[in-house]
C-alpha cells in the first residue's frame, strides 16, 4: 500500500523557503540602501517599535525616520507587490494559453494602458490639486479596455473560440492601440519624455497611497491565480482533453485572464510598463524546479517580488542621483541571468 | 434509452464533408463495443461524439443523460475518454499526469484527497508504471505513454471508457496484457467500453460486439462472428483478407497477393 505523493511529485517546500529567504534578504538590503545613510540597526529598531505593544528607541532622527517610512519602505513594499503580481500574471497567461512567450501584456493590457496614459498625459487637464491622478486611472481603464476588446474580437471569430484565436486577437488589438499611442505621441512631441518615462516604468513616485491603491486588486488577483494553479496543469494537456477531464477550458481561461488582467492593470497604472518580469521569473522557476503550476505560481510570486525590488535598487543606485528606468534594469540584468539558467538547466521549456 | 451509451442517428459534418452519417448504436454496462473500419471511416469522430463533442445531428445519451446537456465535470464523471494522440506536457511527472484523471472528483479549488491519491496508485500499479512515477512524461517511450494515458483514464473511474486506439503502440505481449486488464476492469466494475480497434483479431477476441464503419456509415453491427466475415471485410478493407479459426478463436489476416509476392 502506497501513501501520499511520491517524493518527485511533492511540493518543493525547501525551494519556497529558499525563495522567501532571498526575498527577505533583498528587501532588507533595499531598505538599507540609498543616497542618505540610515543605520541598519536603527531601521530594525524603528520597525520593531511600530509593532503593537512594543516600544523601542530606534535612535533615528526625524529625517532618517521619514526617509525610512515615507520613501524607502513604501517603495520596497510596492516593488514586492508589483513584482509578485507581474510574475504571477505572466505564469497565469503562460498556463492558460500554453504559450511560453506569453506575458501579462499579451492581450493588450500593456498597449491599452500605454494609450490610456499617453492620452491622459497629452490631453489630460492640469492635475495639481486633484484627488485622483488621471494618469493611473486612464492607464487602468486602458488596460481593461484593451483586454476586453481582445476578448470580444477573439470570441466572435467564425472559425472557433480557441486560445490561439484569442492570442491573435490580442496581437491585433495591441498593434492597433500601440499605433494610436505612437501617433498621439509623435503629434505631441513636447510630452515625449514624460510618455517615454511612463512606458519604461518606475517605482520612483511610490508612496503608501500607491500601495493602498493597488493592494486590494493584487490580493484578489493573486488569490484567484493561486487557487487556479491546479487547473492550469489540467489545461496543459489541451482544451479537448482538459474538457474530457472535467474542466471548462474557456471558463477557466476567462476567469484567470480576468484576474491576471485586473492585477496587471492596477500595478501598471501606478508604475508604468515594467517589462520582462512576467516572462523571466516564471521561466526561471520552471527551469530550476518544476513545470507544474502548483510550484511555478507560488514560487513566482515570492521570487518576482525579490527580483523587482532588486532591480529597483539597482535602478536608483547605479547612476545616482539619476534613476535608470526599471524596465532597462530588469532586461539588462535579467536577460544574462536568464541566459545562464537556460544554458545550465537540465529542464526544457515546453 | 436503456444502455450505458446510446447513440441515436448521429451525423457529423465538417466543412461540408459528412464524416459520420446517421449512426446509431447502443452499449450496455459490462460490455465492450469495438469500433472498426479503415482509416477515415469515422471511428475517432464517433468516439469524440460519445465523449461529448456536439454532433451536427442526432443525440448521445450516457448513463441516461444527454451528454450535450451535461457540464464538463458531470460528463467526466460518466465518460473517461482517451484520444488517439494524448498530450504529454513536458516537465510533468508520471504521477501528476495520472492524477489529472481525478480532476473532476476534486473540489474546484481544493487539492487532491487521500482517496484520489489511492486511486492514482491503484491505476499506476495496474498499468505497471510504478518504476516510472518520477519520470517526466515527455521522456517516455510510445508504449510507456500509452500505458500512462490508460492509467489516467482508469483513475478517472467513470462507468464508460472510450478508447481511441489505446494499444496501437504496444508490442504484442504488452497489447495482450493491456487488453486483458481492460477486460478485467470491464467485468469487475461493470464498465461499458467503446474502443476504436485496428487489430481485427484482437477485436474478435475481446469485444462482445463490434460496429464496422465505412465512409462514415455503419456497415454492420453485431457479435464479432457476425461482423468479421471475409465478404464484408474484403468489401470494406481489401480483397485479400482471410478470416480463420484457430483453437476456437477468430483470427483475421491480410494475405499478400500472389502476383506481387513473386
Amino acid at each position: 500500500m502506497n501513501a501520499g505523493r511520491p517524493r518527485a511529485a511533492r511540493f518543493p517546500w525547501w525551494w519556497l523557503g529558499a525563495a522567501s529567504a532571498v526575498l527577505v534578504a533583498v528587501t532588507a538590503v533595499a531598505i538599507g540602501t540609498g543616497p542618505f545613510d540610515v543605520p541598519f540597526t536603527g531601521i530594525v529598531k524603528s520597525m520593531v517599535d511600530r509593532l503593537p505593544f512594543v516600544s523601542v528607541d530606534s535612535g533615528l532622527d526625524r529625517t532618517s525616520d521619514a526617509i525610512l517610512w515615507e520613501i524607502r519602505l513604501p517603495r520596497v513594499v510596492l516593488g514586492v507587490i508589483v513584482g509578485s503580481m507581474l510574475s504571477a500574471a505572466g505564469a497565469a497567461y503562460q498556463g492558460v494559453f500554453r504559450n511560453p512567450l506569453a506575458d501579462p501584456y499579451l492581450l493588450g493590457a500593456g498597449a491599452g494602458a500605454g494609450l490610456g496614459a499617453t492620452l491622459a498625459i497629452v490631453y489630460g487637464p492640469d492635475v495639481s490639486g486633484w484627488v485622483i491622478d488621471p494618469i493611473p486611472l486612464a492607464a487602468f481603464v486602458g488596460a481593461i479596455v484593451g483586454v476586453g476588446l481582445a476578448y470580444i474580437l477573439g470570441y466572435t471569430v467564425r472559425s472557433g473560440r480557441t486560445a490561439v484565436t484569442l492570442i491573435l486577437a490580442g496581437v491585433a488589438v495591441a498593434a492597433f492601440l500601440t499605433a494610436v499611442q505612437t501617433f498621439v505621441q509623435q503629434r505631441e512631441s513636447e510630452s515625449l519624455r514624460e510618455v517615454y518615462g511612463w512606458i519604461l516604468g518606475s517605482l520612483a513616485t511610490s508612496g503608501w497611497d500607491q500601495v493602498r491603491l493597488v493592494f486590494p486588486y493584487v490580493l484578489v488577483s493573486l488569490a484567484v491565480i493561486v487557487f487556479g494553479r491546479r487547473l492550469m496543469d489540467v489545461l496543459s494537456v489541451g482544451d479537448t482533453e482538459a474538457s474530457s477531464l472535467g474542466v471548462e477550458p474557456a471558463r477557466v481561461r476567462g476567469v484567470l485572464v480576468a484576474a491576471a488582467t485586473l492585477g496587471t492593470a492596477a500595478v501598471v497604472a501606478v508604475t508604468g510598463l515594467i517589462g520582462f518580469v512576467g516572462i523571466i521569473v516564471p521561466h526561471t522557476v520552471r527551469l530550476l524546479t518544476s513545470a507544474s503550476y502548483r510550484v511555478v505560481v507560488p514560487l513566482s510570486i515570492v521570487l518576482g517580488g525579490a527580483f523587482l525590488v532588486g532591480a529597483d535598487m539597482l535602478a536608483r543606485t547605479v547612476q545616482a542621483p539619476v534613476e535608470v528606468p526599471i524596465g532597462v534594469v530588469t532586461a539588462f540584468f535579467g536577460a544574462p541571468f536568464f541566459a545562464v539558467v537556460l544554458r545550465t538547466s537540465k529542464a526544457v521549456v515546453s | 434509452m436503456s444502455g450505458a451509451v446510446e447513440v441515436r442517428g448521429v451525423s457529423v459534418v465538417y466543412g461540408g464533408t459528412t464524416v459520420l452519417d446517421d449512426v446509431s448504436l447502443s452499449v450496455d454496462r459490462g460490455s465492450w463495443m469495438g469500433v472498426l473500419g479503415p482509416n477515415g471511416a469515422g471511428k475517432s469522430t464517433l468516439l469524440r461524439v460519445i465523449a461529448g463533442e456536439r454532433p451536427t445531428a442526432g443525440a448521445v445519451a450516457v448513463v441516461g443523460d444527454d451528454i450535450g446537456a451535461l457540464t464538463a465535470r458531470r460528463r467526466a464523471h460518466r465518460v473517461a475518454y482517451l484520444p488517439q494522440s494524448p498530450t504529454y506536457p513536458r516537465g510533468m511527472t508520471v504521477f501528476d499526469y495520472v492524477l489529472l484523471g481525478r480532476t473532476s472528483h476534486m473540489g474546484r479549488l481544493a487539492a487532491e484527497s487521500s482517496g484520489d491519491i489511492e486511486f492514482v496508485w491503484e491505476a499506476i500499479r495496474a498499468l505497471d508504471l510504478e518504476i516510472l512515477i518520477a519520470r517526466d512524461v515527455a521522456t517516455l517511450s510510445g508504449g510507456e505513454t500509452q500505458r500512462l494515458a490508460l492509467a489516467r483514464a482508469i483513475a478517472q473511474r467513470a462507468p464508460v471508457l472510450v478508447l481511441d486506439e489505446a494499444t496501437a503502440s504496444l508490442d504484442v505481449a504488452r497489447q495482450h496484457q493491456v487488453l486483458e486488464l481492460i477486460d478485467q476492469l470491464r467485468t469487475e466494475r461493470e464498465l461499458a467500453v467503446v474502443s476504436a480497434v485496428h487489430d481485427l483479431t484482437a477485436a474478435g477476441q475481446f469485444c462482445d460486439r463490434v460496429a464496422l464503419l465505412d465512409g462514415g456509415r455503419l456497415r454492420s453491427i453485431g457479435t464479432p462472428s457476425e461482423v468479421l466475415t471475409e465478404d464484408l471485410l474484403a468489401d470494406v478493407y481489401e480483397p485479400g483478407i482471410r478470416v480463420l479459426t484457430i483453437d476456437g478463436e477468430t483470427v483475421v489476416v491480410s494475405m499478400r497477393e500472389k502476383e506481387k509476392s513473386t
